[in-house]
């Protein structure tokens, strides 16, 4: 398929937002010298939007795509095939692009899809194409119900060789304007944190493709490697629960929470239809509902306010530093069954044991 | 119901940590220790509020209740409520939009406050119905 794809992406939302508004927070902090918060970067379920849409399109048979996006964003394990460029402005994104449409056109690929995260889109690539080369036009925008989705198929020769074209396009100006190919797929703006809420919740229920990662130790709780969590720790489904992060006694996560790489839950606390980004530590006896976390920045979904909280005993910041398996016996590793299943075991073994006790007379 | 005793409106500082708490508390002591204290605290102008500030309402609830008086709050910026609710605190007491309304509060009987404790009971203008 002589196809390629650009995708472009600001910066993980992150410490500095709290000084915006709610609105600036919504419109990313687009000023001339930094790049545009975008909540594609943000991990799911141990993976970004990003980061899932250049492997959707690899696995869909794409080759030479082009990522740019600032470094904080970018943790792609596997990076062959993929270009990745770290712009330094905002203004810088769109020469790093044209500069990749003209790289394609000379390795003989034609067209691109030109995509600025922003949004989580589930394409239909082929039946996109199509309609593209149907259309015989230079540009065709995506849209869906709510109109354009940042996403475009662009024929990288005719639009570089033409006068009247800039970046990002401009689809009123655009003489002839082209007629959009509407998706049919699941759309997520990700727009706000409620909109990062709302995809958290559809792929716990299957309204996306996105599936959490790990193993599910029971229908609808997933766990992820390295994650340790107290016996008496209780996980109502859906919830997932990511890699090396600890669930201390007591704490309970339920109503679509999901608690990404590295995060630490304290004592009896209660996360409920919330999502705690990677490195977020919960003190103890804590209520986090309706919520997303990210190390000091707490933003409350229902009441659309964010606050930065620096007291280690309410959240704070777990370092990033690499946790090393300690062998506790309170705790249980994930690959270890289920608490249900742990708990079934215990019970088995005092039974075993009191019995035991009665066969060899306190011998034991 | 209505009695004579003052309510005493006390505005906390901007900064409520640790240190702050500590010296806020030594100034309401007198306070604390007479015969039913009858509280506000006024939220207006405080800026940071952490683990520290939470100890020390529950510490002057506990003082107040202890002599059977109360403690009201009142002018709670929405993130000061997001802190108050993470920490479960938040249903402790009784909050309200400005020091007026807490102040008024003393000086009558809440139907809301009897509705909380007896779901079930009609109440009208403060009197049980049928």
């Amino acid at each position: 398929m002589h196809f390629s794809a650009v995708f472009l992406s600001g910066k993980r939302p992150s410490n500095p937002f709290l000084s915006y508004s709610h609105s600036d927070w919504i419109a990313g902090l687009s000023t001339s010298d930094t790049l545009p918060a975008s909540l594609a970067c943000v991990e799911v379920f141990g993976q970004s939007v990003l980061e899932r849409s250049v492997a959707r399109f690899k696995k869909a048979g794409l080759r030479n795509i082009s990522v740019i996006a600032a470094s904080d964003c970018i943790s792609f394990h596997e990076t062959k095939e993929v270009r990745i460029a770290i712009p330094k402005r905002t203004e810088d994104r769109w020469t790093i692009v044209k500069r990749a449409l003209l790289k394609d056109l000379q390795r003989g690929i034609e067209t691109v899809l030109v995509a600025e995260l922003g949004a989580y889109v589930e394409l239909d690539l082929s039946a996109a194409l199509q309609f593209h080369r149907c259309k015989g036009q230079p540009v065709t925008p995506l849209h869906d119900a709510h109109g354009s989705l940042s996403y475009w198929i662009v024929d990288a020769a005719r639009v570089l060789s033409s006068p009247d074209f800039s970046f990002p396009p401009d689809e009123d100006r655009i003489i002839n304007a082209p007629v959009p190919y509407k998706v049919q797929g699941y759309v997520n703006r990700l727009a706000d944190p409620r909109d990062f809420r709302r995809l958290v919740v559809d792929a716990f229920l299957g309204r996306c493709s996105i599936a959490p990662a790990g193993r599910e130790v029971k229908p609808g709780v997933w766990i992820d490697e390295g994650a340790r969590l107290h016996k008496t720790a209780r996980l109502v489904a859906p919830s997932y629960i990511g890699r090396n992060t600890r669930v201390q006694p007591g704490a309970v996560i339920t109503r679509c929470s999901n608690l990404e790489r590295n995060c630490n839950v304290g004592e009896g606390s209660l996360v409920s239809d919330a999502s705690l980004l990677p490195h977020t530590m919960i003190g103890r006896g804590l209520d986090v509902s309706t919520a997303l976390v990210d190390r000091n920045d707490f933003i409350d979904i229902s009441r659309n306010v964010s606050l930065r909280i620096e007291d280690p005993n309410l959240i704070s910041n777990v370092p990033p530093v690499k946790q090393v398996p300690v062998y506790r016996p309170e705790y249980e590793e994930a690959d270890r069954p289920s608490p249900d299943l742990d708990l079934e075991y215990s019970e088995y073994l005092s039974r075993a044991k009191g019995r035991l006790l009665e066969v060899f007379k306190g011998e034991v | 119901m209505t009695t004579g005793k003052a309510v005493v409106v006390k505005q906390l500082p901007e900064t409520v940590s640790a240190q702050q708490s500590q010296i806020f508390y030594r100034e309401l002591q007198s306070v604390l220790e007479s015969d039913r204290p009858r509280l506000v605290f006024d939220f207006t102008g405080v800026r940071h509020f952490d683990s520290a500030g939470v100890e020390l309402l529950l510490r002057c609830m506990e003082e107040a209740m202890k002599r059977n008086g109360d403690l009201k709050l009142a002018a709670l910026s929405p993130q000061l409520a997001v802190i108050l609710e993470m920490t479960r605190v938040d249903r402790l007491f009784e909050i309200f939009d400005n020091c007026n309304d807490a102040v008024e509060s003393f000086h009558r009987f809440s139907p809301a406050a009897m509705q909380s404790i007896a779901p079930s009971l009609n109440i009208v203008n403060g009197k049980v119905q049928g």
